[in-house]
């Protein structure tokens, strides 16, 4: 089975190297946003999409590199799941999934409390499994799964 | 020794800096200080400084040091509660321009609830929540990661057959 592994930077990376021992179990691959310091990772294969944050006004040109970047990288590897702990970076790749068919997993991050994330609310909606990390999230994502932290 | 660790997002943090700065300068604190400022604009001049490291290096300030002074960024808590530190978390304000929203009070403010770590939220309180942290005893942080990971093992399982 090929699973890739997906998430921005920071946090959220941090998050899916939570997953780790989960990695050498399947045929499977990293998607992660560039960032200015070094992410040494040779255990798989790992895939760079482009920093994005909202605040940023060229934001929506790394977002739609990015929409291209992970059809190119979807076709290429073809993943049977796509598991992501979020979150902007990471939608495209998630709906391309959706699009051919494919399964999501996406872990809404640990760092959301009592309220979602913009991308949790859009993933809620496509995702075939929810996590949330908090118990007070099931308010917020009704058919969300809880089972305790990632960390 | 206190390593300071402000994360990786595009957005500066320099009231901490400038804070931790003067109060260095000042000789109230005497310990060494080591700081990770990722993308903040003020440079610090009575301690050693960088914008990243790698995270061998990074590992190693974390192993070193008895207190972290972090944002409130999941990934530096976690990794310094595991490792039994002292942490003191100030949240990115939006209004200061720290982050698009002010999402890090969150889960600084459960945390410090749970007795997991020190809350900052005002920088002039520093000193004295320096002082405070050394005296107090907090909580040891419970790893759910392997419940967690059996689970979602089971559940890739599932839904990844045809």
């Amino acid at each position: 089975m090929r699973v890739c592994f997906t998430s921005s930077s920071g946090g959220h990376f941090e998050q899916l190297l939570m997953l780790k021992s989960l990695f050498a179990e399947y045929d499977s691959f990293i998607v992660t946003e560039k960032t200015k310091y070094n992410q040494n990772f040779s255990e798989v294969p790992i895939y760079f999409t482009k920093q994005v944050n909202r605040q940023n006004v060229t934001y929506f040109i790394a977002f739609f590199y990015n929409v291209l970047f992970s059809f190119y990288i979807f076709g290429v590897k073809r993943p049977d799941i796509v598991v992501s702990t979020g979150v902007l970076s990471t939608i495209p790749l998630c709906l391309i999934a959706k699009l051919f068919r494919k399964k999501v997993i996406y872990i809404e991050s640990f760092a959301k409390i009592n309220s979602p994330t913009l991308t949790g609310r859009v993933m809620y909606k496509f995702a075939d499994i929810f996590y949330v990390q908090w118990p007070e999230m099931l308010k917020v994502y009704p058919k969300a799964k809880y089972i305790g932290g990632i960390y | 020794m206190i390593f300071v660790v402000l994360g990786s997002q595009k957005f500066q943090f320099d009231r901490v800096l400038k804070k931790i700065d003067s109060l260095k300068n000042a000789g109230k604190i005497k310990e060494e200080i080591i700081a990770q400022v990722g993308y903040s604009n003020y440079r610090p001049s009575s301690f050693e400084n960088f914008d990243f490291i790698e995270k061998e290096m990074f590992d190693q300030y974390i192993e070193k040091a008895d207190t972290i002074i972090c944002h409130g960024g999941t990934g530096v808590i976690i990794t310094a509660l595991k490792k039994g530190k002292k942490v003191i978390a100030i949240p990115r304000d939006s209004k200061y321009g720290e982050h698009i929203d002010d999402h890090q009070f969150q889960i600084v403010a459960l945390f410090s609830k749970l007795n997991y770590l020190e809350a900052l939220y005002d920088v002039d309180d520093l000193e004295k929540v320096l002082h405070r942290s050394k005296q107090k005893k907090y909580r040891t942080f419970q790893s759910t990661n392997a419940v967690f990971v059996n689970e979602l093992r089971k559940d890739i399982e599932k839904i990844g057959k045809r």
